[in-house]
């Protein structure tokens, strides 16, 4: 279905370029979903904007290929992309009441995406269908939301409204980034729960992006952690889970909260920060923080990725699966 | 917060100061005063070599010394004389660029000729040549400087400083081409016999010969010595400046002048001819950098009154000199008795008038109607007799105001449409109402002339009746949207009327209300005033309103001559080219007797009144104006040829004590019985 | 209507200032747009031998019509005059309510004043040869009557010229101009002229400023450099100058400074004004998320601008564009008043300003100018002033 091979995206600054995503590939299987997990700043939103190329211009680059039905994206020209952006892939977005534009009422703005791809709908068509697709959302009273605008309606409503959009011209692929984080725990549970839905009836693929692990467990078939622009471990989200095998993967699980810990005894954290795009080396670049000491060979020579299993890929520097082995030893 | 706001008001106080501190001294900072230089520091240049001829002894002479006096002999000495300029002038130079300001009367005023006209008979009467006399074919004038003429710093007038004036004025170095031209070709040699006996050699003989050759000087000891320099002209122009400067023409010049006139003849029709090429010659010329080292230098004069200081921008002031070599002569005493003029810069006109309302200036020009009938009807000054208003009839030429049709003008070359129009235009009422009735309508178009102005011809007047039938003999037989009428072509009878001064706007309002009457429309078209002067030398109107200034006898060649017709940058305005006028033009030009050229005048005036190629307008034949009590003036009040009271004749003066006495009681406001308020003086009013 | 604007436009009823001046000033525009009706000099029915004519509408209707000798246009208020003279024909005719058009000059009658003047003159020459004969009687006595006397004829004299001061009677109820053109009239159609001009310009140079300005900012690089050059230089021209320069060349070719030539060049050398807030705002928008998921959603480039940036800056547009037209009026104003403006023959408020001062004797001119002036201004910037608060409720504040 889609299927992204290393995929680098640099930006330009002033005076130097950086990488955000170094050589990220994975496939993404039709009707799956596949969660991008990972810190702030490791990269997971650039990778979903370098899938549609909607990186700002013209300090962003992508190299690599991203292939929907064998087509590289790419290499399309602009008119081209226009058609699959909204059409063939959808994206909705963190924020909804930024992401809505606040002038437009909500059916202006699910009636756009219809104008958009298909010219030669009547405006009456594209009313019903809009209504169709804020009812196929969960939204009560539709003919009512379709006059109103943005900031009248209620975070989890806006959201539903972007899903709406997002998936109007029933998309082949959906990338949702971060879709939950700026809605109630309730709120989170029924969006979902809504995408999980629409999911099954569209026999669509979703990329969903957070940084919420349990999110990734409820939600995805198949989990793909990043750090520092590149691609540290996927597996499918059972597995993933019960045994984390990067040191990463395993850090992050580790400052997961368990209702089994007892009350009051301090969180587990990952030490140290997401080193900076511009101070990026070539090698282990979890290494400084894993607490485990690394060579300057280790720091500087890329690590291969090992297939551990048929579905478990994993980028490993040697002194971490050392390092690794032998605690699991002790 | 605080300290900020007190650091900037500091500074916002302190800069005040300064301005304040600055403008208050500006005043003795920048007023620049003339330089006294004592009579035995000045160098005397080396004298111009006596010519070989003989002074003749059979000559007629004339000293002019029959006429009246014209000035009052109750006449005191004493008193600032204030007045205004619209704008500083750019410099102090008699010639080159940008010397022709407004300012330049002033100065050519103190400038005396060699004779001078009389203003009340225009007979000549003596100035810097105590006799003169013509020779019998009228190509040379002689005069006899009078001896005790002199410089203003004391050095006497002799015959090099005309030679002197020829000679610069013919120089590359004054940066002045007319002047060049013009003492090229309308003088062609002056002789020194001694120190004050000259004659002025003219190139053909011509009417009104004396005031023709009556050159004024220029002081050679001042200027001094000139110099030779080696120059580049063209060719033909080259060898008419080394024929004029008595100079053989060298051998190389010859061959180039061959080589150029033989491939003129030989070059094929179609082909270009030749470019004339350049030679170098060697000329006589002033000191390097004349123009810049002469910008505001103040030069000596033969005349009453000198620069003594100015501030650039603001105000110039001038002084009596009080040894004035010709204070007692016959003709010149009793006049020029203010001991300061002081000219100060008042760009608008309106506060020009306060200031003068205030005291401040002596005298405003009342000649606008709207200010004589409206703006200055009632003047405290004048109810209380501190002031008099005055409207004095004159008789001099005229300038010419008149309305010019553009013959090139695709439309306008129709005669009987010219005259619709002319009928159209309702001049009368327009003087009736907008100039409240007292301006006159011009009949010709040079007015004033004494006998050279034509005694019967009258300008066509407004006729309805006659502009239809005019208009409808043009084609214009139907009325459009708007009242405006068409001819079959559709094109509407509706003209651009271009003109330069905005005040004229409603008098043309007034023409363009009575035309539409009868179908005509017409556009008005102004613009900046340098724009619009530009626009119509360029012949770029349809219809240009317009007016030229006066010489001392019509002048038909620049308006009228077919060599300017159809050609930009010239005073052709309404692109005449006829073949007649032109053939009397030319014959008016070099007739030498009086009755001819008056015959010829008239002649031309008929000629021009059949075309039509313009009309005349109206004429203002007085001056008008308010002045302070404290300025007196001879019991004939004025000359007929003067400008106002105060101008170059310098016939009035200044009562001090009385200065004194009116300046007191008009803080009092006590009013002075028995004073007429106003005057009205039409001796000599209407043909003479 | 979109409840944002619903609200803004709300909170601007509430200003009654503003409300009451948008009242006024749409009043007045009304009054102007109609000028022909209010002001004119033709009839604006005219009932002759059973036919109605509605000349003010029409064609140039010739006198011959109505039986008058002449074959031009009729003179309506002679007409009147003769209908009047003859009610048993049946003939009518009604006039606007100010007889005059801007163009039309009023002809003084004369021979009453100058009767009048006659008399009065022979009432203080007698009074004066009395005095004269009288040999007690001082100097200064027959000096005052002299001067009353000048002062009464010059009373009456200077009713025989124009400008002339209001009157009810003559129904010019802002007196006339020096070239007896009724100055109620002038006001009006100047008005119209000034406010056609500053509208027009307002929307060329609003479409000019958008295009622009919302390139620059979307674009941004290298187009946005260059145009940012291109305006600093235009903005540097001294706008008196190009406009005499560009007089005399449109002159050489054959046209005069008309109403769109001058729009032209104040377009062209005015238009730079809105790009840089334009630029401003659009680079503020693009960054805004809406903007990325529009293109998300497959919006081009323009549609994104002109569908999504530019609904977003309206309010930026709208509480500009009365300050704006005031501008364009002052500009104009002034313009007429240094003569480089519209053609001379053109009802204007730059030439009645200049009129006024030059005959500042006749304080009427200068004081209705002024006063209408001032009340159109004081409207537009009221009306501009509410907008800005109804767009913009802050209060103004500071911190400590």
């Amino acid at each position: 279905m889609l299927q992204v091979k290393n995929l680098s995206t640099t930006f330009a600054l002033e005076n130097e370029t950086v990488c955000a995503v170094d050589k990220l590939s994975f496939d993404l299987p039709q009707g799956k979903t596949l969660g991008i997990v990972g810190e702030s700043g490791s990269g997971k939103s650039v990778s979903a904007l370098s899938i549609l190329r909607l990186l700002p211009r013209p300090m962003g680059q992508s190299t690599g290929e991203v292939l929907v039905d064998g087509k590289n994206i790419l290499d399309m020209n602009p008119e081209e992309m226009l058609k699959i952006r909204g059409n063939k892939i959808s994206m909705i977005f963190q924020e909804p009441m930024t992401a809505l534009n606040p002038v437009h009422s909500v059916g202006k703005q699910l009636m756009e995406t219809f104008f958009l791809h298909f010219p030669e709908i009547t405006k009456a068509d594209a009313w019903n269908r809009s209504l169709e697709m804020l009812t196929k959302v969960g939204i009560p009273a539709p003919d009512k939301r379709m006059h109103e605008y943005p900031h009248q309606l209620s975070g989890g409503m806006r959201q539903r409204v972007m899903i709406a959009i997002a998936l109007s011209c029933e998309p082949d692929i959906l990338i949702a980034d971060e879709p939950t984080t700026a809605l109630d725990v309730t709120v989170q549970a029924q969006i979902i729960q809504l995408m999980k839905d629409l999911q099954k009836k569209n026999n669509m693929s979703i990329i969903f992006i957070t940084h919420d692990l349990g999110v990734v467990a409820e939600s995805c078939d198949e989990v793909l952690v990043m750090y520092a622009g590149r691609m540290v471990e996927q597996a499918p989200v059972i597995e993933l889970f019960e045994k984390p095998s990067h040191p990463y993967t395993k850090a992050l699980m580790a400052s997961l909260p368990q209702l089994s810990q007892q009350r009051k005894t301090q969180l587990q954290t990952i030490s140290g920060l997401v080193p900076s795009l511009k101070e990026l080396k070539d090698g282990c670049r979890f290494g400084p923080r894993s607490g485990f000491p690394h060579d300057e060979e280790s720091l500087t020579k890329r690590p291969e990725i090992q297939q551990i299993t048929e579905s478990h890929r994993i980028e490993w520097c040697p002194i971490c699966q050392k390092a690794l082995q032998e605690t699991s030893l002790c | 917060m605080k300290k900020y706001l007190t650091v900037v008001g500091f500074l916002f106080f302190a800069s005040i100061l300064t301005i304040i501190l600055l403008a208050a001294r500006k005043n003795t900072f920048l007023r620049e005063t003339r330089e006294n230089i004592s009579i035995a520091d000045i160098k005397r240049p080396k004298p111009f070599p006596i010519c070989d001829e003989q002074w003749p002894t059979d000559l007629v002479w004339h000293n002019g010394m029959d006429q009246d006096i014209f000035s009052d002999p109750k006449a005191t000495k004493g008193g600032t004389w204030n007045t205004s300029l619209t704008s500083f002038p750019p410099n102090f130079r008699q010639v080159g660029p940008d010397s022709n300001s407004g300012f330049r009367g002033a100065m050519d005023d103190n400038d005396l000729g060699l004779v001078d006209v009389h203003p009340v008979t225009q007979k000549l009467i003596p100035a810097l040549a105590k006799e003169w006399a013509i020779s019998k074919d009228r190509t040379i004038v002689y005069f006899k400087i009078d001896p005790d003429a002199k410089w203003d710093d004391g050095m006497p007038v002799i015959a090099d400083d005309f030679i002197f004036r020829l000679k610069a004025m013919r120089s590359p170095g004054i940066v002045a081409p007319w002047y060049n031209q013009y003492y090229s070709t309308m003088v062609s040699d002056i002789l020194k016999f001694d120190k004050h006996k000259i004659a002025v050699k003219l190139p053909s003989p011509m009417a009104d010969t004396v005031l023709k050759a009556a050159m004024r000087p220029l002081p050679y000891h001042y200027y001094g010595e000139l110099r030779e320099i080696r120059k580049k002209y063209p060719l033909s122009r080259a060898i008419s400046y080394l024929k004029r400067d008595n100079k053989e023409v060298p051998p190389n010049i010859l061959k180039i002048k061959d080589e150029y006139e033989s491939s003129v003849t030989s070059a094929k029709e179609g082909e270009k001819t030749p470019k004339e090429p350049s030679v170098e010659i060697t000329v006589e010329d002033v000191e390097a950098n004349w123009v810049k080292n002469h910008n505001w230098k103040i030069q000596p004069r033969t005349g009453p009154y000198n620069i003594s200081s100015f501030i650039k921008g603001k105000e110039v002031t001038f002084e009596r000199n009080k040894n004035w070599w010709a204070k007692d002569k016959k003709y010149y005493k009793n006049r020029y008795n203010v001991d300061q003029i002081r000219y100060t810069v008042i760009r608008d006109t309106n506060l020009a008038f306060e200031k003068f309302k205030l005291g401040q200036l002596d005298q405003f020009a009342l000649l606008l109607p709207n200010y004589w009938h409206s703006k200055a009807k009632y003047l405290d000054p004048v109810d209380r007799g501190y002031m008099q208003k005055l409207w004095f009839y004159t008789q001099k030429p005229e300038g010419s105001s008149q309305i010019s049709f553009n013959l090139d003008h695709p439309r306008l070359k129709d005669k009987n449409l010219r005259l619709g129009i002319i009928y159209a235009l309702n001049i009368q009422n327009m003087l009736d109402t907008v100039l409240y009735g007292d301006y006159e309508r011009s009949e010709t178009f040079h007015e004033g002339y004494g006998e050279y102005s034509h005694p019967t011809l009258k300008a066509r007047r407004f006729n309805p009746q006659k502009a239809i039938e005019y208009f409808n003999k043009a084609g214009y037989t139907k009325i459009a949207r708007d009242g405006v009428r068409i001819n079959d072509k559709g094109e509407i009878l509706s003209f651009k009327i271009l003109y330069a001064a905005p005040f004229h706007t409603q008098r043309i309002l007034a023409l363009q209300n009575e035309a539409k009457k009868l179908g005509l429309h017409l556009e008005l078209d102004n613009f900046d005033t340098t724009a619009v002067f530009k626009a119509m030398l360029n012949k770029e109107h349809e219809i240009a309103w317009h007016g030229w200034g006066a010489g001392l006898r019509p002048q038909y060649r620049g308006q009228f001559h077919q060599s300017f017709a159809h050609k930009k940058q010239n005073n052709n305005l309404s692109n005449l080219d006829d073949d007649e006028v032109s053939q009397m033009i030319d014959e008016y030009r070099f007739a030498l007797d009086t009755p001819t050229r008056v015959e010829l005048a008239h002649k031309i005036e008929e000629r021009l009144f059949e075309l039509a190629p313009a009309v005349p307008t109206y004429k203002v034949p007085y001056f008008r104006q308010g002045l302070w009590r404290w300025v007196k003036y001879p019991p004939f009040i004025a000359t007929p040829s003067n400008d106002m009271i105060m101008d170059a004749y310098g016939l009035f003066w200044i009562d001090v004590e009385l200065q004194k006495e009116i300046r007191a009681k008009m803080t009092k406001k006590e009013i002075i019985y028995d004073i007429p308020p106003l005057i009205k003086n039409t001796r000599y009013k209407g043909a003479p | 209507m979109n409840p944002i604007n619903q609200q803004r436009w709300q909170r601007f009823s509430k200003n009654k200032m503003a409300m009451l001046s948008l009242k006024i000033f749409l009043a007045l525009t009304i009054i102007s747009l109609l000028s022909e009706v209010f002001f004119n000099d033709k009839a604006l029915v005219v009932y002759y031998k059973g036919e109605m004519h509605f000349p003010f509408i029409q064609n140039a209707i010739p006198a011959k019509t109505f039986g008058l000798e002449n074959e031009s246009e009729a003179n309506y208020l002679e007409l009147q005059k003769t209908f009047r003279k003859k009610p048993e024909d049946g003939n009518w005719l009604m006039m606007p309510f100010i007889p005059y058009h801007y163009r039309s000059i009023t002809k003084i009658d004369t021979e009453p004043i100058d009767l009048q003047l006659k008399k009065t003159e022979d009432f203080y020459s007698k009074q004066i040869k009395e005095l004269q004969i009288d040999p007690n009687a001082n100097k200064e006595k027959i000096y005052q009557l002299k001067l009353t006397r000048n002062q009464a004829l010059g009373k009456l004299d200077s009713q025989k010229y124009h400008p002339l001061p209001p009157s009810l009677a003559r129904k010019h109820f802002l007196g006339t101009d020096s070239t007896g053109r009724d100055i109620l009239a002038q006001l009006s159609y100047g008005y119209r002229i000034a406010i056609a001009f500053a509208i027009i310009l307002l929307i060329i140079n609003y479409i000019i400023g958008i295009a622009i300005g919302c390139a620059m900012g979307y674009l941004g690089s290298w187009y946005d450099l260059l145009m940012q050059r291109v305006i600093e230089v235009l903005s540097n021209i001294p706008f008196l100058y190009i406009i005499i320069i560009i007089a005399a060349i449109l002159r050489s070719h054959g046209f005069t400074m008309g109403f769109w030539a001058l729009v032209g060049i104040y377009v062209s050398l005015g238009w730079m004004g809105m790009t840089w807030y334009m630029r401003t705002a659009t680079l503020k928008e693009k960054s805004r998320e809406y903007v990325l998921a529009a293109r998300a959603a497959g919006a081009s480039d323009t549609r994104i601008v002109f569908k999504h940036i530019l609904p977003n800056v309206v309010s930026l547009l709208v509480t500009f564009a009365p300050f704006s037209i005031s501008g364009s009026i002052i500009g104009l104003t002034s313009l007429d008043f240094l003569g480089y403006g519209l053609p001379k023959d053109y009802p204007s408020w730059g030439s009645l300003i200049k009129l006024g001062t030059d005959n500042i004797q006749a304080p009427w001119i200068i004081t209705s100018i002024v006063c209408a002036m001032v009340l159109v201004l004081f409207l537009i910037n009221a009306v501009g002033e509410g907008i800005r608060q109804a767009f913009d409720p802050k209060k103004i504040s500071h911190f400590e």
